[in-house]
């Protein structure tokens, strides 16, 4: 599963730590997430969108191969 | 009902050290003192070194297993719960290739004890700490993956 997590804490120019901080999870979680390593909750989705004001589909987007799982 | 229900707060994990750290200085004690030391006849030290193998380390790893990470997230949660699935896998997977193994060496000695032998590893409680072990191992070599992967923003 691709995401844009990256890209958006680019774009609000903060760090993963200061991500990690507002959607109450730890720096190794934000950093697993962006790396494609952990797939968060359904509710991490929610807050991390939220907090980029996109959508959940904008945020994450899934892959040919997540079809198959 | 959520999952931190089932484990304890990350200050009960000192006392998991402590009962491994006792655990572990009583039976080398134990060992001097039948071996160098010759303090005590080797079969009292032979039972009671039998007599605590399991419990204590049982104990002591079972609270190391069953306690959370200092800032502990889902993340965290979701690799502790798969490291017990994984454990579990492992210690059956291992306590069945030690069988097969046993009965490639030698097949008579495992039909003599055909009755005996997977349940001694599966079923009795001394295998209990052996899987906790596997558990833990497993865990922190997960965290030690998540560590070192990490990147600076």
């Amino acid at each position: 599963m691709k995401n844009q997590i990256k890209v958006q804490r680019a774009i609000k120019d903060i760090t993963q730590a200061e991500l990690a901080e507002k959607v109450n999870v730890s720096r190794q979680t934000i950093n697993a997430i962006e790396k494609e390593k952990y797939a968060p909750s359904l509710s991490l989705a929610l807050k991390l969108s939220e907090y980029f004001g996109i959508s959940v589909n904008e945020l994450f987007q899934l892959e040919e191969n997540d079809y198959d799982k | 009902m959520n999952h931190s229900d089932y484990f304890l707060n990350h200050s009960y994990r000192k006392y998991g050290w402590l009962i491994i750290g006792l655990h572990s200085v009583v039976v080398l004690f134990l060992i001097l003192a039948t071996g160098s030391l010759n303090l005590l006849p080797i079969t009292n030290a032979g039972a009671i070194i039998v007599s605590l193998f399991p419990y204590s380390l049982m104990i002591g790893f079972a609270i190391l297993v069953f306690t959370e990470e200092k800032n502990e997230d889902e993340m965290f949660r979701y690799h502790r719960i798969r490291s017990f699935q994984s454990g579990i896998i492992f210690a059956i997977g291992a306590s069945l290739l030690i069988y097969i193994i046993n009965y490639l060496i030698s097949p008579t000695v495992v039909i003599e004890g055909l009755y005996l032998y997977p349940t001694n590893i599966l079923l009795e409680l001394d295998s209990l700490p052996a899987i906790l072990i596997f558990i833990w191992v497993i865990y922190q070599f997960k965290l030690f993956k998540i560590r070192s992967d990490e990147e600076s923003d």
